[in-house]
């Protein structure tokens, strides 16, 4: 087994205990596989992948990345940036930058990269999700699909081994929603990553390889797909 | 990098035209105030330093408990009873005062035992006509004087009311407040000033400068009225000078809190404005440093801008205020000066880093998983 995150015991409560958002979390993503987590609104899903991205801290409990503990990785915005990429439900692209440079934005911290290495990586992204032709309008300028793959296109420009996916194809048409499964689907095999994906959508769960679903706080079950 | 980071900068600064606008303007005005403040002080305080901390003079003596020169009165004995100790090898006297001029605006009127020598001093130029001499009635004007009340050489003006005095040149001088003035003869300026047999100042020069500690003590020995002085030390004991000098510091200091204050508002706003974009951006792997440098150069570019606008600004303005503001345009210089601009620039730092500082640093501390739900 090649587990990129390992959930221990994870627990998460809000307002000195009356909350119990995460209870007794535990499973692992590996390599080269697809996740969905699945549940009702409020069970969870979300307070696990911001714990998992680092966003949020657990009350207890501990997440391993590649068998490393968190306070081990270094440096806390260059793991996140040179392993984690989020995909959020709503675009949250920038709003004053154009799509070339939100996905520019996301490699800015890599001081190694010269500008011109920035604009082709993200230039050659924006071509694969179709939206090249929208490199310089911003975000208020375009379609919701297109806002969508714009967010995508800056999740995968680091190359992240682990993705996670908040809903990524809640605001967008089926055709979108197809197109974003299967370049998710490829940056897994490419990168033998792993992305694990939080939905209520059908379609997302059929492309999984594995569903994790959600009661309360739990984990009620993981069965292959 | 740089060039993302300034465009989404500037690109912020743009999204709320309105408040950016009336930030940049409270800004702009705060420094134009300032610099106009300052400029006002600095000149003043420099001219009168200048004419003052004369090099060439190794004594200065006024009168004990006199604030300024223009109150200093020094009896004609007593300039006698000096001037005649031992080693003192020559002296030259000045009698300063105001004078009001047509009840319009009130003059310099400089009386001076010797022109050539004070000419020299204070670095007066005969820009026509010729100099003073020592014949009665006669006077030299300054040429910013001159160009107020439309004088020129040959004319005659009429300082006091029973006598008319023939101005025989026009002088220029780089001490802006003597341009706005008059110089006679000390006698006439005696008379014009009502002062018979005084004088304001007693410039002694010495056989020996390495006995000027102990010309100093003999002289404030036997003449405890008088307060004799090695000539760079007058500027310190004029209160003046030293109200101005605190009153341009309290300016700075004010002036630089007032705009902390309104770009600190600005930028608490924009914070909580702009709370889920700073989630996105440390989830994307910024740190904290660059979320914190987007709104230092934010807050830097409008705080250099106004600093610029403002020191700009203050031009016109004062050249509205000397020429509205006849009687007090001798301590108005026409423009701000570059060490002011050097201030600004600095203030502008100044204010830009403290002002962004705090905002930045409290929203980059955000719990990210909060700031990207934050509505």
């Amino acid at each position: 087994m090649n587990s990129l995150v390992e959930v221990k015991n994870l627990y998460k409560v809000y307002d000195g205990g009356l909350i119990q958002s995460l209870n007794d979390i535990t499973c692992s993503l590996e390599a080269g596989k697809i996740y969905a987590l699945m549940g009702a609104s409020g069970c969870g899903k979300s307070t696990l992948l911001n714990i998992i991205g680092t966003l949020d801290s657990p009350t207890s409990g501990e997440v391993f990345y590649e068998g490393k503990q968190l306070k081990k990785v270094g440096e806390l915005s260059d793991f996140r940036r040179n392993f984690l990429g989020f995909i959020f439900q709503f675009h949250h692209l920038i709003p004053v930058l154009t799509l070339r440079e939100n996905i520019e934005s996301a490699l800015l911290p890599n001081h190694n990269m010269s500008a011109e290495e920035r604009s082709e990586r993200a230039m050659t992204l924006l071509d694969e999700m179709g939206i090249l032709h929208r490199a310089d309008s911003y975000a208020r300028n375009i379609s919701g699909g297109e806002r969508q793959r714009g967010a995508i296109a800056r999740a995968l420009v680091n190359n992240p081994k682990v993705l996670l996916a908040d809903e990524p194809t809640g605001n967008i048409d089926s055709k979108t929603s197809k197109l974003i499964l299967r370049k998710l689907r490829n940056h897994v095999e490419k990168m033998s990553g792993t992305i694990l994906i939080a939905t209520h959508d059908n379609d997302v769960a059929d492309i999984a390889d594995v569903l994790i679903k959600m009661e309360d706080g739990r984990v009620i079950s993981i069965e292959n797909n | 990098m740089l060039t993302i980071i300034f465009r989404y900068a500037f690109r912020n600064i743009i999204r709320t035209p309105l408040r950016s606008f009336f930030t940049l303007f409270s800004v702009s005005l705060i420094i134009m105030l300032y610099t106009v403040l300052t400029s006002i002080g600095n000149s003043f305080t420099r001219q009168v330093t200048t004419v003052i901390g004369q090099q060439n003079i190794d004594i200065i003596v006024q009168a004990k408990y006199a604030a300024t020169p223009v109150t200093s009165v020094i009896d004609d004995r007593t300039v006698d009873a000096i001037t005649h100790l031992d080693g003192i090898r020559s002296y030259d006297s000045m009698l300063i005062g105001r004078k009001l001029l047509e009840a319009k605006s009130r003059i310099f009127i400089l009386g001076v035992s010797n022109f050539t020598v004070f000419a020299q001093r204070l670095g007066f130029n005969i820009i026509k006509g010729r100099a003073l001499n020592d014949k009665a009635l006669e006077v030299v004007v300054g040429n910013r004087m001159a160009k107020l009340y439309n004088l020129n050489v040959g004319d005659k003006i009429k300082l006091s009311s029973d006598k008319k005095y023939l101005i025989i040149g026009l002088y220029s001088s780089w001490l802006n407040f003597l341009n706005s003035g008059v110089i006679s003869s000390l006698e006439d300026a005696q008379h014009l000033m009502h002062k018979p047999d005084t004088t304001s100042l007693l410039f002694l020069t010495l056989d020996d400068t390495t006995k000027t500690v102990e010309i100093l003590r003999k002289i404030n020995e036997k003449f405890p009225e008088m307060r004799a002085i090695e000539s760079q030390q007058l500027p310190d004991y004029i209160g003046p000078i030293k109200n101005i000098f605190y009153f341009s510091k309290i300016v700075s200091l004010l002036t630089l809190l007032i705009a902390v204050a309104v770009l600190l508002n600005t930028f608490m706003m924009a914070i909580s404005e702009r709370t889920k974009e700073i989630g996105i951006l440390n989830a994307i792997g910024w740190s904290r440093q660059m979320i914190v440098s987007i709104f230092l150069v934010e807050s830097l570019l409008l705080s250099f801008g106004g600093g610029i606008v403002g020191y700009i600004c203050s031009y016109p303005v004062m050249l509205i205020l000397l020429n509205k503001f006849a009687n007090i345009s001798m301590y108005i210089p026409e423009s701000p000066s570059l060490d002011i601009l050097f201030n600004v620039l600095l203030m502008s730092l100044f204010i830009g880093i403290f002002s962004a500082l705090f905002p930045a640093l409290y929203g980059s501390k955000i719990n990210i998983a909060k700031a990207i739900r934050h509505e």
